[in-house]
């Protein structure tokens, strides 16, 4: 996995650790 | 209730006012236990400064082209705090400042007196670095890229300089702990256009009538901070944009610097505090004059005033914050023997970096195959999210980041670290100063990133 992918799949899962609400959107990179 | 009656009023005056008094009691009591229950009580709040100009004339950071130290200021620098505390008691806080970027080991050093005095977590205390081009180098980031070394005397400035700023801040901190009071929190994104994506457009041939190339995120997030009597605290602004059009050899704030003074002038009972965004691809085009500092620091702030002055959305008194370090890898690293054609091959910053590389490896120490701590921080007030990035983030990650949480999230780049530029899989495979030359610059970068090919659903 390169860069881009770690840093938001790092965002995400400490986003779902804080039950932070993301806006149901698929968000694909690359 | 009972009393004397007012001279000036007959009884049923006096009855309509208890029967008036008492509906506005009561609407009182409903207003603030719905308050009660909705927000759970109150946020409390307080912010602090420090004049951060050096004085005494040292080396700026941010251009390596630069070969002398300073000579005299333009305008102060600043260090800036604010503190948060929700309902339940639980605290936050943002420290920003007027330097080239918060490097791991100057925050580390920071974060260790705060958790001593304060008992503040790394999830709890955010730095962001302004990252202006005119302020003075720190020991632990880009020090040693310029083409003629630095010598002993300035050297030892950059070390005294370092370390007084950590002590600035740490009392920066403490003093505004010391004075939280009640205070009501709004946000909403104002819009400033004046940067432009540098990798899609050259700077030399723009025209006013020329047609801009690139993404950007020209959203002005700002945080509303007032006082109970409806005074203004503290502002906090972000934009994402390198704060580069001034690149001599005098202090100052930059763009960044004058939208600060000029939103203090028209708020001057409030603290104005500044976050980079993910500005690593955005230039102030056209720049290099102090009037177009000006220029752009009265957009800003006329920006920020437009959106203070309008409706905004009230963030209820809850906090969350989260911290994280993820490893981040490298492509595959010179051997000595192509550090050796390098150096032979190149002069200027390539050859000193060329140098460090094959000083580290005869002494034994391996070159970095990746960078182990790249740190993400994620603060939640009352449902407003913060997205908290290291390093020289390049816009798209703003941009994908808002398509996830929504576009009111405030996104920071230059936070916590500043290991090197990070740039999308895009520009990474584009290559070019932020995908791939840069590296070189930074403290123990021996190669660009890894671009696997990825993918990634949210």
């Amino acid at each position: 996995m390169g860069i881009e992918a770690r840093i938001l799949y790092g965002v995400v899962e400490l986003a779902d650790e804080l039950k932070i609400r993301k806006k149901g959107v698929k968000a694909t990179l690359d | 209730m009972t009393g004397v009656n007012s001279p000036y009023t007959s009884p049923q005056g006096n009855l309509f006012q208890k029967s008036f008094l008492r509906k506005v009691l009561v609407v009182h009591l409903l207003f603030s236990m719905y308050v009660g229950v909705i927000y759970g009580g109150e946020w409390k709040a307080a912010s602090s400064k420090v004049v951060i100009t050096p004085s005494q004339s040292m080396w700026l950071a941010g251009y390596a082209s630069r070969d002398k130290p300073s000579d005299g200021k333009l305008r102060d620098l600043w260090a800036k705090v604010l503190v948060l505390e929700d309902s339940v008691g639980s605290k936050a806080v943002l420290i920003t400042a007027d330097i080239i970027g918060f490097p791991r080991e100057f925050a580390f050093r920071i974060r260790k007196a705060l958790y001593k005095n304060h008992g503040l977590t790394d999830a709890q205390v955010i730095f962001n670095s302004s990252h202006t081009h005119s302020v003075p180098v720190l020991k632990d980031v880009l020090r040693d890229y310029y083409a003629r070394p630095l010598d002993a005397e300035q050297i030892q400035r950059i070390e005294d300089y370092t370390d007084e700023l950590e002590e600035k801040i740490v009392k920066a901190v403490a003093e505004a702990m010391g004075r939280l009071m009640p205070v009501r929190i709004y946000y909403a994104n104002g819009v400033a256009r004046f940067q432009v994506n540098r990798r899609n457009n050259i700077e030399a041939n723009l025209a006013p009538e020329t047609p801009l190339n690139g993404t950007n995120d020209y959203a002005v997030p700002v945080l509303k901070v007032e006082n109970r009597d409806g005074t203004l605290a503290a502002i906090v602004f972000g934009h994402a944009c390198h704060p580069t059009i001034l690149s001599g050899y005098k202090w100052s704030g930059d763009y960044v610097g004058y939208a600060q003074i000029e939103i203090e002038k028209m708020f001057p009972s409030t603290n104005t505090l500044f976050f980079q965004g993910c500005g690593g691809d955005q230039n102030p085009l056209p720049r290099r004059t102090e009037t177009l500092a000006q220029q752009y620091g009265l957009t800003l702030a006329a920006s920020i005033a437009a959106t203070v002055n309008q409706k905004m959305n009230e963030v209820p008194p809850r906090i969350q914050t989260g911290y994280r370090e993820t490893n981040l890898p490298l492509g595959p690293v010179p051997s000595r023997a192509d550090l050796l054609k390098i150096e032979g091959e190149s002069n200027g910053y390539k050859k000193v970096w060329a140098r460090r590389l094959i000083d580290q490896i005869d002494q034994g120490q391996p070159l970095m195959t990746s960078y182990p701590h790249y740190p993400i921080q994620i603060w939640d007030l009352g449902g407003l999210p913060w997205v908290v990035l290291g390093g020289e983030v390049v816009i798209e990650y703003a941009l994908k980041i808002k398509e996830i949480f929504g576009n009111p999230t405030f996104v920071m780049g230059y936070s916590n670290d500043m290991m090197a530029y990070i740039p999308s899989l895009k520009v990474l495979k584009e290559g070019g100063y932020e995908g791939a030359r840069s590296q070189i610059y930074f403290k123990g970068m021996s190669k660009v990133w890894e671009s696997k090919q990825e993918y990634y659903t949210a």
